[in-house]
């Protein structure tokens, strides 16, 4: 810690000195540019005005490349925690858990997560496992949207509480060869290569291959090293070609395969007891996905096309899927008041499954076939009134038919203050692990001579969630230097998941037990309510400010014939801290340094234990070289020596980050 | 034991110490460091002079010079000053200029209307009334409020919109390249 910090002091007098001399930055000819480079050049921006969310009726956050790359992150959950209104906890070494306005867990299951449009939840458990997600290049991606509140009407079920889109840079814009590597204390080694070039005269192509590696993290504050290291190596290339200048196509894929740990607590009625097992195992997939893009007048066609598989092997259970989505959609621009978006999906998912000790599904394969439709339409109803109206309707093979509208209403009754309003319905389809699955899940002691254990069901009559959400939003430019975005929501649930305990039976091998059944079922029902604030201040020409808050309150009941004794405990109803705030300060000093300091606070947890609510420090320092080198160093958790972020869901063991030091240099060539 | 806990209290105090130092310093630093926005600007200004096509009417002579004006101090006039040191537009030296509400602001061929001068733009167009000069500006709406070209930036890129209505009503065409990479507004009066 204490050479962390003489480094890290070392490095701050030196920006510091650096401040004081020489102010004027090296300059290039700007005007030896052609008119269509200068539009590619990005600028340091002074507010956030003309970004194109101003205008949605919607609770929308971007974040930036700028973003991405100040913070120096190495995954996508790490950047999500910019966002008010998400929480991310670390749970280990490649597990996180995140969730948009509630219900977080491992397996937090309302939440659509989207690459270049290709879903990246997996229909198990409708969550994201995000060791299987990027870390892409983390330099590739253009802008991630997080949609606050319902997206279903657009994107479908399983958008309840959230949608977030990764939208990745197209290949033009990134030419060049690109080596970006680092390493540090829990970030052991990154590093990759990227290459993009030109095919012919209208397309580009970008390849990339890249490897990352995290260390064990330490287990339940003893320093002991819980075996929950992580690496992956991923390779891939996007391609764009302009047919002409109303037709493109893009073609993307990638291959990835990685080895992850944990150590599990597992039931063991021989002993009786729980055993400790320590556990490697291997994730992969790969992926092709194509995208046709054509206008013709005002009529815009997109269809997309993509092929998905992956496998992961951990004791619980082995598990293999394939997944092929088709999309049509096509914008109409009828004339200036009306713009018609209508489009239709299907996709299919074929699963392959193998029980292990501890998790079976029945059957163990399956296939599944999803229809849907949807229309919206926004209408200009006068100079500063929009309406958006639009529903979809999606066929799903558990629960036949479900229909999710919803209505946006936009009033900007002058060019520095917009406010929005939305009601919405959207639902979460049964996954199929709520539908087939069997978990044995804890010991649980001693009964008359006998060990008892409890066992999770899936149940066939598990049917969908469904929310209402009722929101409210104002942005608002008080002054060119700040700009202000508040979203409010109130959300209905009905049918949530709960867990309802039957009448426990006897089993005789390999030892007698006694095992307590344990449903899902839908028996809660309620109300979550809450606001999130984001601000952005532009305090000099130099030195950026951002406010997040979010809050949240739940209200959760469970029906008078449910019997969850889960109910203030299980991951799905009390794992989302009650405030959250963040702090990020973006310093450009000259000589192209730059500081980040980031402040997160995020309240207490309860779930199956109590986790105190805990200040996050991280401070980022990079360094321009030259235009092609960049260096950053980057520093987490300086506030304490570690912190717990969140519980494991089942077996694992608990995980907790250390304070951690890593840098970064990139070199684009 | 009573020694290392003492040890660690003191690091604990430092530490406390460093990072409030890492989050109130930049508080002393802030100071300027160029504008990139400013610069981009200044560049698009410069291309625009050979993109617009003037009446004959909109020089003095053959041998006068192409006149950029920006309203008020701004810190684009210096950018534009070193954007166009040295270079001319159809034979003609390109001069840049300060200046202030007046008859001078028909002497200018291009006419900035920097952010903080945004409010003068009805008093602007009054002046100007169907002379033939290029406004542009990067208030939020410019263009739509009667301004020809305003800038915007669009994920940290410099883009410009252009109303047509306005450009045509000073008589000055704007060539269809610009236009291709343009966004056409609409005019919106306000009354």
């Amino acid at each position: 810690m204490r050479s962390m910090m003489i480094v890290c002091t070392c490095l701050w007098a030196f920006a510091m000195g650096s401040a004081y001399s020489d102010p004027s930055p090296p300059s290039q000819d700007l005007t030896q540019l052609s008119i269509e480079e200068l539009m590619q050049i990005e600028v340091v921006t002074a507010s956030k005005k003309a970004q194109p969310v101003w205008d949605v009726p919607a609770s929308v956050y971007v974040i930036t490349a700028e973003d991405i790359h100040r913070m120096g992150a190495t995954s996508i959950p790490e950047v999500l925690r910019l966002v008010p209104g998400v929480h991310v906890g670390i749970i280990d070494a490649s597990k996180w858990a995140v969730a948009v306005r509630g219900f977080n867990g491992r397996y937090s299951n309302k939440l659509l997560v989207l690459m270049d449009g290709r879903s990246v939840y997996t229909p198990f458990f409708s969550g994201v496992y995000w060791d299987a997600q990027p870390p892409l290049f983390m330099q590739d991606i253009e802008r991630i949207e997080v949609i606050r509140g319902p997206g279903a009407a657009l994107w479908g079920a399983n958008a309840v509480n959230g949608v977030i889109n990764i939208i990745t840079k197209s290949a033009r814009e990134t030419q060049g060869t690109l080596w970006v590597s680092g390493g540090g204390s829990e970030e052991q080694a990154f590093g990759g290569w990227r290459v993009g070039g030109k095919l012919g005269d209208n397309g580009y192509y970008r390849a990339y291959t890249l490897y990352q590696e995290r260390d064990d993290l330490e287990q339940d504050r003893e320093y002991v090293r819980n075996n929950d290291g992580w690496l992956v190596r991923r390779s891939g290339f996007r391609a764009d070609w302009n047919r002409s200048p109303n037709e493109s196509f893009i073609l993307h894929g990638e291959v990835y395969t990685g080895r992850a740990g944990q150590r599990l607590r597992i039931p063991d009625v021989t002993l009786p007891g729980a055993r400790i097992i320590d556990d490697r195992y291997t994730i992969s997939g790969y992926y092709l996905m194509g995208t046709w893009n054509r206008q013709r007048g005002n009529i815009t066609d997109i269809l997309h096309v993509y092929y998905d598989h992956s496998g992961r092997s951990p004791i619980e259970l082995t598990q293999f899927r394939d997944i092929v989505d088709l999309n049509w959609q096509q914008r109409i621009q009828a004339n200036e008041k009306r713009d018609i978006l209508w489009g239709i999906e299907y996709k299919y998912t074929s699963d392959k499954t193998f029980a292990g000790p501890l998790m079976s599904l029945q059957p163990p394969s399956r296939v599944d076939h999803i229809f849907g439709a949807f229309v919206q339409g926004d209408l200009t109803l006068n100079s500063n009134t929009r309406l958006t109206i639009g529903s979809k309707l999606e066929n799903n093979s558990y629960t036949a038919w479900e229909l999710q509208p919803n209505l946006r209403l936009l009033w900007k009754p002058n060019e520095k203050n917009v406010w929005w309003g939305a009601v919405s319905r959207a639902v979460r389809m049964p996954t199929r692990a709520e539908r087939s699955i069997v978990i044995q899940a804890y010991y649980e002691g001693m009964a008359s001579g006998l060990p008892v254990v409890s066992r999770i069901y899936g149940s066939p009559d598990f049917r969908s969630e469904e929310v209402t959400a009722y929101e409210l939003g104002y942005r608002s430019q008080p002054h060119q230097n700040l700009s202000l975005d508040v979203s409010a929501f109130y959300n209905v649930y009905r049918n949530l998941r709960s867990f309802e305990p039957a009448d426990p039976f006897v089993e005789a091998t390999p030892v007698p037990h006694l095992v307590v059944p344990v449903y899902m079922s839908n028996k809660l029902h309620g109300r979550t309510y809450g606001f999130e604030v984001s601000a952005r201040w532009n305090v000099t020409g130099n030195w950026t400010l951002d406010l997040g808050y979010a809050n949240i309150t739940y209200r959760l009941q469970q029906a008078p014939d449910s019997k969850d004794p889960f109910r203030l405990h299980s991951d799905s109803t009390s794992n989302t801290p009650r405030h959250q705030f963040n702090i990020g300060s973006h310093l450009n000093l000259s000589r192209g340094w730059h500081v980040d300091t980031y402040l997160f606070f995020v309240d207490r947890l309860f779930g199956m234990d109590f986790l105190p609510s805990y200040y996050r420090l991280d401070v980022s320092i990079g360094w321009r070289v030259t235009d092609r080198v960049k260096m950053r160093l980057t520093l987490q958790n300086l506030l304490k020596r570690d912190i717990r972020e969140f519980e494991h869901p089942l077996w694992e063991r608990d995980s907790i980050p250390q304070r951690a030091v890593y840098g970064t240099i990139s070199w684009q060539f | 034991m009573a020694v290392l806990k003492s040890k660690q209290i003191r690091l604990h105090a430092m530490h406390k110490v460093f990072v409030a130092v890492i989050v109130t310093l930049p508080l002393a630093v802030a100071h300027a460091q160029g504008y990139n926005e400013t610069e981009v600007k200044a560049a698009f200004l410069y291309h625009f002079t050979s993109y617009i096509e003037y009446s004959s009417s909109a020089f003095a002579s053959t041998s006068a010079p192409f006149v950029i004006g920006v309203l008020g101090k701004s810190g684009i006039t210096d950018a534009l000053q070193q954007a166009v040191h040295g270079k001319s537009v159809k034979g003609r030296a390109i001069v840049v200029k300060q200046v202030s509400i007046g008859q001078e602001l028909r002497e200018c061929h291009i006419l900035f209307v920097p952010d903080a001068e945004a409010k003068s733009l009805p008093r602007i167009l009054e002046i100007l009334g169907d002379s033939p000069v290029l406004v542009v500006g990067e208030s939020e709406g410019f263009a739509a409020k009667g301004g020809m070209i305003g800038f915007f930036v669009e994920q940290k890129r410099v883009r410009f919109e252009i109303n047509l209505e306005a450009a045509r009503r000073a008589h000055v065409s704007i060539s269809s390249k610009l236009l291709s990479l343009a966004r056409i507004v609409k005019e919106k009066r306000r009354d």
